[in-house]
């Protein structure tokens, strides 16, 4: 039988720089880690695990992230598709298509938002975009706000981690509340809240639905938690 | 005051003595007009001077561009690159056997292992377990650090020599007294060496991945070279054939014959 455990360092002063380097510094940052005994063989957030953070992100927020549409999306604003929102990542004109080549972005590629924890547990497993190899966003807006108002090309400079000064300002502008990156290899994700409010409600979310998993909950201080995520 | 005494040469009893050993066994010199080249001698010359090729440099950088299949594991293929789109700053990892989706994956990654707990390079894997049993960040040890390197440094120079093999192609066309016929070779070349590259090097891989995945990637990389090579030439070679056949051949009109 697994045993998961689901472990939470608040604040951390230096870990985040080894175990999720792009998460921009412009808020508070927790370290959301798991672990299953025995490890499993296969890299990347484990289902059960990816079905309990997809529940708990889509109870707390609206969550955007990308993917890949299966129709024929074309349209750079929100469309509704079925129960999620999508919209055109493609880039115009000559060079933005090279440029898109050169990133490796699908023709297909979309942003999607949405509140269904189906939809949202697709970024964990989605190749175009592989959140094993870091190249994944999560953004997290309010529930009963529209999909947040981000050009692609800002959300492209947030997946780069561009330094900018205004990337909080253009992040609150936009409606959203906190961003989740995937960490080393995949085996972590960090969270960036960008609004106090955002923070306790996922950390008691999390906790929640770790609980219903059957997971065991730990808040640790950096130490323990580097201690605790690396040990064999 | 001369030595020689006056008369015609070459009737004289002392004439000069002339060692046959030092006069060359060539074929003289074709007769024309002196400081200019004959017809006749640049296409004989043309016989013996082959044109200038890529084709070695495109084979061998094709081998850092080219998924190299890697037989009996359900689609997956040597690459150096990954799937999908990756942040500024480009992946930590070196060497990828994964499928055309990007969904199953083998990589050779440098960074921080959680089993081991420090910064080593490792094995990073989804889905491929059955086919390398080899788990997600097992360490990958000296041998590891060596191919790591290799493989990145090959990476950036093989998409250098590649550009380079196309470029020396395209001088050769443009430089060659029959275009069209050198067009016909290099893009038969080119052509051959993708098969050759394929076919040579999914060999290779088949071979090396009895011996571990460093195997899998030496056999592969290197069958795609040397099948890359042997497919330039014998597409050039084919092309050249097919060109001087078709060039050749005439079709006489069949004779008219009264209708019934």
């Amino acid at each position: 039988m697994t045993k998961t455990t689901v472990m939470i360092c608040r604040d951390p002063k230096g870990l985040n720089r080894q175990l999720v380097p792009l998460l921009p510094a412009t808020g508070a940052i927790t370290l959301i880690g798991w672990k299953q005994i025995p490890e499993p063989v296969d890299g990347g957030v484990p289902n059960d695990v990816a079905m309990m953070l997809a529940r708990a992100f889509t109870s707390v927020a609206r969550v955007t992230f990308f993917g890949i549409s299966e129709a024929d999306v074309t349209s750079r604003d929100w469309l509704l598709l079925k129960e999620d929102f999508v919209r055109a990542v493609n880039k115009r004109g000559l060079i933005g298509r090279a440029q898109q080549l050169i990133d490796r972005i699908p023709y297909n590629a979309v942003l999607v938002s949405t509140r269904q924890a189906k939809t949202v547990i697709r970024l964990f497993d989605e190749p175009a975009f592989p959140w094993w190899l870091e190249g994944q966003i999560v953004l997290l807006s309010s529930t009963e706000g529209p999909p947040p108002l981000l050009d692609i090309k800002s959300v492209i400079s947030l997946l780069d981690n561009d330094d900018s000064s205004r990337q909080r300002e253009t992040c609150l502008d936009a409606g959203i509340l906190g961003i989740i990156r995937p960490g080393v290899d995949g085996d972590i994700a960090g969270f960036l809240s960008l609004d106090p409010s955002i923070e306790a409600q996922l950390l008691s979310t999390l906790e929640d639905e770790s609980t219903c998993s059957g997971f065991d909950w730990s808040v640790l201080c950096e130490a323990e938690f580097g201690e605790r995520f690396a040990g064999a | 005051m001369g030595e020689n005494l006056p008369g015609p040469r070459g009737t004289r009893y002392d004439m000069s003595q002339i060692d046959q050993g030092t006069m060359c066994r060539a074929q003289s010199g074709v007769p024309g007009p002196a400081g200019k080249t004959s017809a006749a001698a640049v296409e004989s010359r043309g016989n013996h001077d082959e044109p200038m090729s890529g084709g070695i440099l495109f084979a061998v950088g094709q081998a850092s561009v080219i998924r190299i299949p890697i037989p009996g594991t359900n689609g997956l293929a040597i690459e150096l690159s990954p799937k999908g789109f990756i942040p500024r700053g480009g992946s930590t990892s070196t060497l990828f056997f994964q499928d055309s989706a990007g969904r199953r994956l083998l990589r050779l990654d440098y960074g921080f292992n959680r089993t081991t707990n420090t910064i080593d390079y490792h094995w990073n894997q989804r889905g491929t377990f059955a086919d390398f049993n080899i788990a997600d960040h097992s360490a990958a040890g000296r041998s590891g650090l060596a191919a790591y390197h290799i493989v990145k440094y090959f990476r950036y120079a093989g998409r250098v020599v590649i550009v380079a093999g196309m470029v020396i192609d395209i001088v050769s066309i443009a430089q060659a007294s029959k275009p069209l016929k050198r067009a016909s070779e290099v893009a038969a070349g080119w052509a051959g060496a993708w098969v050759g590259c394929k076919v040579i090097g999914a060999g290779g891989a088949a071979i090396g991945t009895l011996a571990s995945p460093l195997g899998t990637a030496v056999g592969g990389i290197g069958g795609c070279i040397i099948g890359g090579i042997g497919g330039y030439r014998g597409g050039s070679i084919l092309a050249s054939e097919v060109y001087d056949w078709a060039e050749g051949t005439f079709f006489k009109p069949l004779p008219e014959a009264a209708g019934p």
